[in-house]
């Protein structure tokens, strides 16, 4: 499957500058082999530096609503704490058994009394023990550039200095699953990026 | 039917009726039993149908029972929670625990990260594996079908559930091993055996499972093995003794699994058993009851015919007095009443047939076959009793000659007169009397012996000796007697009654008018017997010869004559006299033969006398039998011929009573001879009982008076009388007269004062040997040279 993938980056990757020096956004466009925009996905950058940024404090919301996660995908930093705010009139019992973050919440009504804090890099599936077809994923990654692709499957991620990374993009349908896409680039001016990836298609959730 | 032969018409009717009666039930039970086995089938077919069914309900149960069981293992909190934290134990227990909870054979688990897998149960963990992965791939959650793995050679269903945390993180397997208490229960719930048949790894198949055991099984595998194909649903299928309807099902894609659920034939037919056997009990009664009726009116039938069998039988045996009562009117009345009147024919029939079989019509006695019946039952009885009786048979005289004169009707009427003498003269209640024979009577004296039966003889005897009239003539009869006495002289019926005709024979014969029976008579009768049957030899072997006795002219005392007498030279009786042989050559025909014999002889004598200058004839004594001979004349004339004979040379002498036995043919072969030139000569004139007036019609040229008046004519004069009245009738009548019996010169004398033309007797000469006849002649031609001296 690498060659497969080195035969599409050369291809796919289209690079464009823009005329900003010190910041550079990346546009990136993700869509499944034939070309059919993908949402949902997720793109970050990791820099071949240690990170110097630090871990986020980011706070996010993961609510239950209609007995569906919304959203389907979080991405947070390593560090970041995620609250579970129950905005059905059922209770859920939320949980992971994901390595990144194991815990469960307990059935649980309203708002948890302490937010789930994703120190880990990682893939996280969530479910919730009574409604086995409540399904979210937090993914957690170690660096702060990253975004996930809205319904047109682009994402547009700013202000990111010039140097080296890695752009990884991870889709929860993958095919290889958890081995997220990856593209080194030299960023130096704006990039634009084309991102192909190989969807289980049984594995999409729709509507999502 | 026609090729059939009943005995009776009793059983033809029966079994008409009887074999329509068991075709008819035949029509009705035949059908009855091919519906049965159609329904049967039917009712199999439905069975598994129903069946196959149930079995696919018990197996998609399972299938929902294994699912169930497994997804609530796979969703549970803590199993999944063990699995996060890989603990083993924990995940095994969680295992049995939910494998029993279902009574599942197998439960495994399979861990996608880190391809772990772990088991409860008797499974293999590369099996495991194998299976796992396998239906993974081919995993669609919606898919409930059913699925099989093999596990350790055996079949076993199985479900597959993933383990999502909320993604899948593993899978549980549960599954029941398809085993006999798969076949048990599906057996509790649908009543049909079930078998599951595995092809194995060298292809070919086995029973893996099966409510049937032992050879039953093994004759199912057999079976199944005969008979499988893919295609192949529904067939009838052999197990043991009984056929089984089945149905085959695969069970796995690959054909390599399929239950037989079958249905015995024959347990489906036996609900409708009962009610053929019920049919068959009922068409049995059915049959009795027909055949008691069919047997009550063929007896109506044929009872009365085998009733008149009968008594056509007893007709048979010559009872008529059985009567067939009837009052029906059907055709068997009609039948009956003509037997009746049949009965009543034969009978009266009968009766006539008899009365002529055992009666004398013509002189109104009982015959002579009545007569053996009666005497043969009376030797019975006297044997027992120790009695005695006496027979005597008669027989008129002279009875041919009276019929041939007087007319068949006076004879008829002769006899009749007869038997009414005979009748009259015996006890009616003891004695019987019956006609045996032409002019022959029969007398059974009942208790009599011989003295007292010759008394009883007598006495009718002389009632014989007045004259019987018949119509207006009167006729004297006598007659000769047999006797015989029982038991003396025999001692069955055949034997007494032939001797007492041997005596009569010996009374007629010796002119004795009663002779009692005693043995020498058949000594003396069987001798006769013997010669008769050695007499034709004695003809063709010369032993007999002739003998010449010469007749003298009385005036000329010259011979002029010879008499030719036959005598028979027996080789070991010696010399034979005709009186002892010539009756029977007489009866039996040879009489012919030796006249002719005789007259050649005669011929050649004369011939050779002829040469020697003699001239003499010869008379040859011929008999009735020879008279009644048209070809006698001709004969002669030839034998003339040939020795070259005049006809003077030989003369015929004759018996009054020879030509009396049929006076019409004799007369007129004398005819004939006489036209020849043949001189004829009446014999032993005298002694007969010729009427003068035929005599006088014949062409008769001498008479010869009887020996028995000539030889005691000196002393007696009654004799004389005759002798010489005779000789005035033969001159008046124009006949020579020759007399004989001269046996001394007194005779002579007489005869020769009386006129009598010839004589002959030993006073002359006896019969000689024809060699002695020239010696004689010359010394009688000596002794006359001499007569004056004789005479003196």
């Amino acid at each position: 499957m690498g060659n497969y993938f080195n035969l599409y980056s050369k291809i796919i990757f289209v690079f464009s500058l823009s005329g900003n020096v010190l910041a550079s956004e990346v546009t990136t466009i993700v869509t499944d082999v034939n070309g059919k925009a993908l949402s949902e996905a997720v793109v970050y950058l990791e820099s071949s530096k240690p990170n110097i940024i630090g871990s986020g404090s980011v706070k996010a919301d993961i609510e239950q609503k209609s007995k569906q996660f919304n959203p389907l995908v979080t991405v947070v930093q390593t560090g970041s704490s995620v609250n579970f705010p129950n905005k059905d009139s059922v209770r859920h019992h939320v949980y992971s058994f994901s390595p990144a973050k194991k815990f469960e919440l307990k059935l649980y009504s309203g708002v948890p009394a302490s937010p789930v804090v994703f120190d880990k890099a990682g893939t996280v599936v969530l479910g919730c023990n009574i409604h086995d077809a409540m399904l979210a994923f937090v993914y957690v990654v170690d660096t702060p550039y990253f975004g996930k692709t809205d319904k047109s499957g682009v994402i547009k991620i700013s202000n990111i200095p010039e140097g080296n990374y890695v752009l990884k993009v991870w889709h929860y349908a993958l095919v290889k699953e958890n081995t997220p896409v990856e593209k080194s680039i030299d960023l130096k001016s704006d990039q634009k990026l084309n991102v192909k990836l190989e969807i289980n298609e049984a594995s999409l959730i729709s509507g999502r | 039917m026609n090729s059939m032969k009943f005995k009776s018409i009793k059983s033809q009717i029966i079994f008409v009726f009887l074999t329509l009666i068991i075709l008819i039930q035949l029509a009705g039970l035949i059908p009855l039993g091919i519906s049965i086995n159609k329904n049967a089938h039917a009712s199999v077919q439905r069975d598994l149908q129903v069946g196959e069914k149930v079995f696919l309900n018990i197996l998609d149960n399972n299938t929902a029972s294994l699912q169930q069981g497994a997804k609530i293992l796979a969703a549970d909190y803590g199993f999944r929670d063990s699995i996060s934290t890989n603990d083993d134990e924990t995940i095994i227990s969680a295992l049995n625990n939910h494998q029993s909870r279902i009574n599942a054979d197998i439960a495994i688990f399979y861990s996608t990260q880190g391809e772990k897998t772990i088991i409860s149960g008797n499974v293999s963990v590369v099996d495991a594996n194998t299976a796992v992965k396998k239906i993974i791939n081919n995993y669609n959650s919606n898919n409930k079908a059913l699925d099989l793995e093999i596990f350790n050679g055996y079949p076993y269903q199985v479900v597959l559930v993933p383990i999502k945390a909320p993604l899948t993180i593993g899978w549980v397997l549960m599954g029941f091993k398809i085993d006999n208490s798969l076949a048990i229960k599906l057996n509790k719930l649908s009543n049909l055996d079930v078998t599951f048949i595995q092809k194995n790894s060298a292809g070919g198949w086995s029973a893996i499972a099966s409510t049937f055991s032992g050879s039953r099984l093994i004759g199912l595998e057999s079976s199944f093995r005969k008979i499988y194909v893919p295609s192949i649903q529904n067939s009838d299928m052999q197990v043991g003794d009984k056929t089984y309807g089945s149905r085959i099902i695969s069970l796995s894609s690959g054909n390599s699994l399929v239950v037989v659920l079958q249905r015995s034939i024959s347990e489906a037919t036996a609900q409708f058993e009962t009610l053929r056997i019920s049919l068959f009990l009922l068409t049995i009664f059915g049959l009795f009851i027909f055949t008691l009726v069919t047997v009550y009116f063929s007896k109506v039938i044929s009872l009365p015919i085998s009733k008149l069998s009968e008594i056509a039988k007893e007709f048979e045996q010559g009872n008529y007095e059985l009567v067939v009562k009837t009052d029906r009117e059907d055709e068997i009345g009609k039948l009956s009443n003509a037997f009746n009147s049949m009965r009543e024919a034969i009978a009266i029939r009968e009766q006539k047939v008899t009365r002529l079989a055992y009666w004398d019509e013509i002189a109104d006695l009982p015959n002579r076959y009545a007569f053996m019946i009666k005497l043969s039952k009376l030797i019975e009885i006297s044997e027992e009793k120790n009695e005695k009786f006496t027979i005597f048979v008669f027989n008129l005289d002279r009875f041919k000659q009276i019929n041939n004169i007087m007319g068949r009707e006076f004879g008829d009427a002769l006899l009749k007169n007869i038997g009414e003498l005979i009748n009259g003269s015996i006890r009616k209640s003891s004695d019987f009397s019956a006609r045996v024979g032409a002019d022959e009577f029969a007398v059974l004296l009942k208790g009599h012996g011989q003295k007292e039966g010759l008394a009883i003889v007598e006495g009718i005897l002389k009632l014989f000796e007045k004259p019987i009239l018949i119509g207006e003539q009167r006729i004297d009869i006598s007659a000769g007697v047999g006797v015989a006495s029982y038991p003396e002289h025999g001692k069955t019926d055949e034997q007494l009654l032939q001797n007492a005709e041997t005596a009569l024979a010996s009374s007629k014969k010796r002119k004795i008018s009663i002779v009692e029976y005693n043995p020498s008579l058949d000594a003396n009768q069987q001798e006769n017997l013997m010669l008769a049957s050695e007499l034709k030899f004695a003809i063709e072997n010369s032993q007999l010869s002739l003998f010449l006795q010469p007749k003298i002219n009385i005036s000329t005392k010259q011979a002029y004559s010879t008499e030719a007498l036959v005598r028979w030279t027996h080789p070991e009786k010696g010399l034979i006299f005709p009186d002892q042989f010539i009756p029977f050559a007489e009866q039996s025909g040879l009489i012919q033969k030796i006249s002719l014999w005789m007259i050649e002889e005669a011929c050649k004598v004369i011939s050779v006398f002829k040469e020697q200058g003699l001239n003499l004839s010869i008379a040859v004594n011929i008999s009735a039998k020879d008279l009644i001979d048209h070809d006698l004349p001709k004969k002669i004339f030839e034998l003339l011929n040939e020795y070259q004979l005049s006809s003077e040379s030989i003369s015929l002498e004759i018996t009054e009573s020879s030509i009396m036995d049929d006076p019409s043919r004799a007369e007129a072969t004398l005819n004939s001879l006489a036209e020849m030139g043949i001189k004829i000569a009446i014999d032993d004139f005298g002694t007969g009982y010729s009427s003068l007036a035929y005599l006088k019609r014949l062409p008769v040229h001498k008479l010869k008076i009887d020996k028995s008046f000539v030889m005691n004519m000196e002393n007696d004069e009654s004799d004389r009388k005759i002798v010489k009245s005779t000789i005035d009738l033969g001159h008046n009548l124009n006949l020579e007269v020759v007399a004989e019996g001269i046996e001394n010169i007194g005779s002579w004398l007489l005869l020769e004062s009386m006129g009598c033309d010839y004589g002959q007797g030993y006073f002359m000469g006896k019969p000689m040997p024809v060699k002695d006849f020239s010696p004689w002649l010359k010394s009688w031609n000596d002794r006359v040279d001499s007569w004056d001296d004789i005479a003196a």
